[in-house]
């Protein structure tokens, strides 16, 4: 046994030697900002996709049919590039392929806009207003609970006011459809609001307790945590299960969870919660095996 | 193999894990120690939506053949491939293997966050929301800074969350399914995969017990 120790010991000493020095212990030099060089391959994907960019695209058949000279014009713009690039790629230049590529996509959507409908349509107007007048109200409401909750003083009340009064003038602006000014005031309660809330609750860490009324919550809980780890089985593991001797001990794993959550089941469903929850939570403690012997490591 | 050469395989294996960091070696050890005696079980149907946890064939495909970008919209073309894209970026280890929280940080990238006013900035809420769970599992930590320096409150108030305490149930078995925090956590944010990167503070031994 102690040949064994020795070897083991000798084994050790050489890993620590040539283990990788840790990042936090490493000197880091500070990074500039990155410079993109392009690549060969990279700028040879853009060529193919510019291509049908201006030749099979939705907006390429649009600009096509328009007959919309200008657009059409564009468009030819837009190829006259193509071909510049095409040639700095075959010369090997990828740098100019690529400038050329983006006047070449520049010039084709400038195309495109001319012959689109270019505005937003008003149901997507009121769409996107809707949706920002949930937000503000939301928070407003969070706002006054907070406030309540932190015994804030007047100065929030005067806050308080002063949005409620944007989000007023913003409906009845709305009422006249005058949509983008009622936006506008919209907005800008909206940003009062979140500033507001930031006053008071910046800073802060709120803790959200884990507390069942009942034992059948809880079992409900465990039920929840059981199906979890199982879809994480599916998610995590797809790849390594492809590996035989792999998918043979999630398997095992698997099969002893299954069983005890049936008989966690069975408990329950004779309103014994209390054994069914630890039998549950060995099932998911099977589960945890499994992913971890697949070589995955989860906390739990 | 003998039960000294098989002792000594696995107790190579879990020095090594914890010298490298490779925690999967160890558990893999630490398995065949307690497995010897496997069953075959078909894998059931597996999630597709989590589309950050595909083979490195099928990661960062151009937007053309991702499969969610319309290959008929002129928009298409006119995205950088990802691959190209995140070369210069600081790597992670999971998901599309960009530190997305990194390069914010350190400027690699700078997302404007006014698609009309180029130099508006985001309001930056410093607040964590703390989420216990049950069991030896790590508490959750939600920390609104890191989202907020690249999101607004709306995009998640109150179409994914309820800003009130009790008013939204949260549980992974739904972030699996690409709700709540799996709305992006899976999709374009760091997949599920990485617990230990929600599940981050540790309980006190009082709450162990």
């Amino acid at each position: 046994m102690t040949r064994w120790f020795m070897i083991l010991f000798a084994v050790l000493a050489f890993l620590s030697v040539s283990a990788p020095v840790p990042k936090a212990f490493a000197e880091e030099e500070p990074k500039a900002p990155p410079v993109l060089k392009p690549k060969k391959a990279g700028v040879e994907s853009r060529l193919e996709n510019v291509k049908r960019l201006l030749e099979v695209s939705s907006g390429a058949d649009r600009v096509k049919a328009s007959g919309n000279a200008d657009a059409i014009a564009k468009r030819e713009e837009a190829i006259a590039a193509m071909v510049l690039a095409e040639e700095s790629f075959k010369s090997k230049d990828y740098k100019e392929s690529n400038e050329f590529l983006g006047q070449a996509t520049t010039l084709m959507f400038e195309a495109v806009r001319m012959v689109g409908t270019g505005n937003v349509s008003k149901e997507k107007k009121l769409d996107d207003y809707n949706r920002r007048a949930a937000s503000v109200n939301i928070l407003l409401e969070a706002l006054e609970r907070i406030s309540t909750e932190k015994k804030s003083g007047r100065e929030v009340e005067t806050q308080k006011d002063a949005i409620e009064a944007k989000v007023a003038l913003s409906k009845t602006l709305l009422e006249e459809e005058k949509i983008e000014e009622a936006r506008r005031e919209l907005d800008e309660a909206y940003e009062l609001v979140k500033v507001s809330i930031e006053e008071l609750r910046g800073g802060d860490t709120l803790i959200r307790s884990l507390e069942f009324a009942t034992k059948e919550e809880e079992y409900d809980y465990e039920i929840d945590r059981n199906d979890t780890h199982r879809m994480l089985i599916d998610v995590l593991l797809k790849e390594k299960r492809k590996t035989e001797s792999i998918d043979n001990m999630v398997s095992k794993f698997v099969t002893q969870s299954e069983s005890l959550r049936k008989e966690a089941e069975a408990q329950a469903a004779k309103g014994d919660y209390e054994t069914a929850i630890a039998t549950l939570d060995r099932s998911t403690k099977e589960l945890v095996r499994a992913i971890r012997s697949a070589g995955v490591y989860i906390p739990g | 193999m003998s039960m000294k050469m098989r002792a000594l395989r696995i107790m190579l294996m879990i020095m090594l894990a914890t010298l490298y960091g490779l925690s999967g070696v160890g558990d893999l050890a630490r398995a065949e120690a307690e497995d010897s005696t496997p069953q075959i079980q078909r894998a059931a149907k597996v999630n597709t939506f989590n589309r950050l946890l595909k083979p490195p064939s099928e990661r960062n495909l151009p937007p053309a053949e991702d499969g969610i970008h319309d290959p008929t919209s002129e928009g298409t073309y006119l995205l950088q491939s990802p691959r190209e894209a995140f070369d210069s970026l600081p790597k992670s280890n999971s998901g599309n293997r960009v530190d997305w929280v990194k390069a914010l940080e350190e400027k690699y990238i700078e997302p404007r966050f006014d698609r009309f006013d180029p130099e508006k900035k985001p309001m930056v809420f410093d607040l964590n929301i703390v989420r216990e769970v049950k069991g030896s599992m790590p508490d959750v930590v939600y920390p609104h800074k890191q989202h907020t320096e690249w999101l607004d409150c709306s995009n998640c108030h109150p179409a994914i969350f309820i800003p009130q305490k009790g008013a939204n149930q949260i549980s992974m078995a739904s972030i699996l399914m690409g709700e709540m925090c799996g709305v992006c956590h899976g999709k374009v944010a760091f997949p599920v995969s990485e617990c230990r990167k929600c599940h981050s503070q540790n309980k006190t031994a009082e709450a162990k017990n």
